[in-house]
């Protein structure tokens, strides 16, 4: 784990990672004021992206800030990865769809409990994936 | 006579036929698919045909670890019993599927006692066998120490 002004940045390649990164998930957003409820949710759209890294981008990092935008301030995870990438993004994050053995149902679970969440990604340029989530 | 007996060892209660199983500690999705194998065992041993899975524990439920327990609920249905999962935190249903309601095939209840109600109105499961004297039903009338109050006239 490497702490810098722009948050805390998590190596992700094991599973083992994700129950890291999921906790202090939950400590941040605990220490920005987020709900008991939020906390939980939030914490498990964190692991939707590091599992989808584990999973499909072989290793990557996760990234977890506070943000402020005018008076609003806000919790925001960067996923990203080197791997395969996406081709085609619309397909991906609709439920139910999955390249792979899961449901299909992380991406649009994340988009879900997030305000905002952008995906960057090509074919052969790894992912990135930045999700917000604005206090109140 | 008892019809409440502790699986020993694993947190697990056999009630009213009904195998109660806790579950216990984080999200980590090694452990709970040991734990499934282990209700598995469970429901084969006890003969359970009712099965209600705790989960109110498992603060996060991403799509993973939801992904292992629909597993689990097949592998329990296979087996002819019933699965109920009892406790899924505020909002985590509505966060993973479109609708509330669209959990696959698996039954959930807010709490135990509501699990046990939908399980004694669960009508798609394996039917007991039909009773064509009345001596069955005695005998089943006296295990079913639960029920303390009958309407007795
Ligand atoms: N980091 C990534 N790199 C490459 N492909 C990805 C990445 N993240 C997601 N995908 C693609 O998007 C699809 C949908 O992802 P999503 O998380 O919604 O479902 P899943 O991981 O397959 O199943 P579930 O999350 O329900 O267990 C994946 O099947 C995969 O093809
Ligand atoms: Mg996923």
């Amino acid at each position: 784990m490497g702490k810098n002004s722009d948050g805390l940045v998590f190596e992700v390649s094991e599973p083992s990672d994700n129950a890291t990164i999921v906790y202090n998930a939950r400590q941040m957003l605990l220490q920005m004021g987020f709900d008991e409820t939020r906390q939980y949710l939030i914490a498990s759209a964190v692991s939707e992206l590091s599992t989808n890294i584990i999973r499909y981008g072989e290793k990557g990092t996760i990234t977890l800030r506070c943000i402020r935008k005018s008076d609003k301030i806000g919790f925001e995870v960067i996923a990203r990865d080197c791997g395969p990438g996406i081709s085609d993004i619309q397909k991906a994050a609709t439920e139910n769809y999955s390249s792979g053995h899961g449901l299909g149902l992380g991406l649009s679970s994340v988009k879900r409990i997030m305000d905002e969440c952008e995906i960057k990604s090509a074919r052969g340029h790894g992912t990135c994936i930045i999700a917000k989530k604005w206090l109140m | 006579m008892n019809n409440r007996s502790a699986v020993s060892g694993t947190g697990m209660d056999v009630v009213e036929g009904c195998l109660v199983v806790p579950v216990v500690g984080n999200m980590d999705p090694e452990i709970i698919t040991r734990l499934g194998r282990e209700i598995l065992a469970q429901v084969k041993a006890t003969q359970a045909k009712k099965v209600i899975i705790n989960i109110s524990a498992i603060k996060i439920l991403d799509s993973y670890i939801f992904s292992i327990f629909r597993s689990m609920a097949t592998a329990i249905t296979m087996l002819g019993a019933t699965p109920v999962f009892v406790g899924i935190q505020p909002g985590v249903a509505s966060s993973l599927v479109d609708l509330d309601m669209d959990l696959g095939d698996i039954l959930t209840a807010v709490t135990t006692n509501d699990a046990f109600e939908i399980l004694r109105h669960q009508t798609t499961g394996p039917k007991p066998p039909e009773i064509v004297n009345d001596k069955p039903y005695i005998n089943n009338y006296k295990n079913d120490g639960n029920t303390k109050e009958r309407e007795n006239g």
